[in-house]
């Protein structure tokens, strides 16, 4: 297997990243499929040591362990609005009993295999992400005019990979939350700037291509978080 | 006459939405057998790596039995009301043997059930898509035949071997990543199978699919209104 067949080169990646229209041409969408893959595995690698320590002392799977610390701090919050009949401290608590209980694998071996699930999570995300609202974006990008394919669409949006390599630094304290910020408005920037070069609309049109799918997202997530929280409402009430 | 060995060079190229493995598939003297052939082969994969995942999750975790015990004593003392407890322990009864068998997680033989479930759900699957999705080809000026349409279609199935990766445990493979790169590659498949132009090739893929949801939130007001009228009554 020819690793350029599935990876475009670094210097295509730096042009990219810099925003540069050499950086999204002569690249396919096999490459930038490997890309998004590769860069969201390097960018997980980092949580992927915290975490597999965090369980490792904890004696457990990471999930439980990070339910029991979170259910905890939610408990406490919501004790004070929630319903004096139902007594959240205890859900902490409870989260924390399960989280102490044993499992039949050692712990050791417990806390690399759910590390390890955690980490592959990272490039699935991106992929997600990459696919999804590539395929609503595309949408957007037709009804505005735009006659371009769906391959050279997805090759040159893959690049949005690059400036997220920046969230490897999520784990350390302070410049994890910066590097996620920067890496985010930085990969809005690369992703309109592939989507304007590829489909050769004006850049309000590319734009647009752009902002409507995460209205449309917004307003699915809102309806969906409406129900579910009214649902929980009805059965806690 | 397509050889499996070449299953995962097909795929791959449908993936990234080349047209060859389409052309490939149309041109074959049996595409649809090739189609069959070719989702009993995703669909077993994923099923293996379900239940190896499903073990693998249940050595991760607490014992379920122990679990649900815990849960049920912690309920007991966390809500004052009889009558509220009783129905949370009913309905977290009925939930958990679902949550269980779905997850893999300490369901116990039940989970074989997922070697004979999982591909054969995909078969069917595969069929009311591509058989529906022919139709409403056809209806739009397509030129494939029915065989032809389902090989194609079958392709479309490649972005479910991500589910491999859920011998893992904890790794989570959304649904609306599969479901939206399989409609990426059926569009792309029919337009291959049935020399159509994207609008309406896309129509054709995405039909299906309307019809699915369209049934569906039709089924479910049906349903709602039937319970509530039960409940009147």
């Amino acid at each position: 297997m020819k690793f350029q067949k599935w990876l475009p080169t670094p210097q295509q990646m730096s042009d990219a990243a810099q925003l540069r229209a050499s950086g999204f041409a002569n690249t396919t969408m096999r490459q930038s499929l490997g890309m998004v893959v590769v860069l969201g595995l390097l960018a997980g690698f980092p949580s992927f040591l915290v975490n597999w320590g965090q369980a490792a002392v904890s004696g457990g799977a990471l999930p439980l362990a990070q339910l029991a610390d979170v259910s905890v701090a939610l408990g406490q919050m919501l004790e004070q609005f929630g319903p004096e009949r139902f007594r959240f401290v205890q859900v902490g608590e409870l989260f924390q009993i399960v989280a102490g209980l044993d499992q039949p694998f050692p712990s050791w071996l417990a806390a690399f295999l759910s590390a390890l699930g955690e980490w592959i999570n990272w490039p699935v995300r991106w992929l997600s992400l990459w696919v999804v609202y590539g395929a609503l974006v595309m949408t957007c990008n037709k009804a505005l005019g735009a006659t371009n394919r769906l391959q050279p669409f997805f090759a040159a949006t893959g690049f949005t990979a690059v400036p997220l390599l920046l969230t490897a630094l999520s784990p350390l304290p302070c410049l994890g939350g910066i590097g996620n910020v920067v890496s985010i408005i930085w990969a809005v920037v690369v992703y309109a700037r592939a989507n304007e070069e590829v489909t050769g609309l004006p850049r309000k049109r590319a734009l647009t291509a752009i902002v409507l799918p995460l209205f449309f997202v917004l307003l699915m997530g809102l309806l969906v978080t409406g129900l579910s929280v009214l649902v929980a409402l009805l059965l806690v009430i | 006459m397509i050889q499996p060995q070449n299953y995962p060079r097909l795929i791959g190229q449908a993936l990234v939405l080349e047209p060859e493995p389409f052309v490939e598939m149309v041109d074959d003297d049996n595409p649809w057998v090739e189609g069959l052939f070719l989702c009993a082969c995703i669909g077993v994969l994923t099923a293996v790596a379900q239940v190896l995942g499903g073990l693998l999750l249940t050595g991760s975790l607490p014992p379920a039995e122990v679990v649900l015990n815990t849960l049920l004593q912690a309920l007991r003392q966390l809500v004052a009301n009889a009558e509220t407890l009783l129905e949370v322990e009913r309905t977290l009864g009925e939930i958990w043997p679902l949550l269980s068998l779905s997850s893999g997680y300490g369901s116990g033989w039940l989970r074989l059930l997922t070697l004979v479930v999982t591909p054969f759900g995909l078969i069917a699957q595969w069929l009311l898509f591509g058989i529906t999705g022919h139709l409403i080809a056809r209806a739009v000026g397509g030129q494939g035949s029915l065989g032809q349409t389902l090989g194609a279609m079958a392709l479309s199935n490649g972005p479910r071997l991500l589910y491999i990766l859920t011998i893992i445990p904890f790794v989570s493979i959304g649904g609306i990543l599969i479901h939206v790169w399989g409609i990426l590659i059926a569009y792309r498949g029919m337009e291959v199978a049935h020399e159509l132009p994207p609008t309406r090739a896309a129509l054709a893929v995405v039909g299906p699919w309307l019809l699915v949801l369209v049934s569906l939130v039709v089924g479910g007001g049906l349903g709602a209104l039937i319970v509530m009228v039960g409940a009147r009554v």
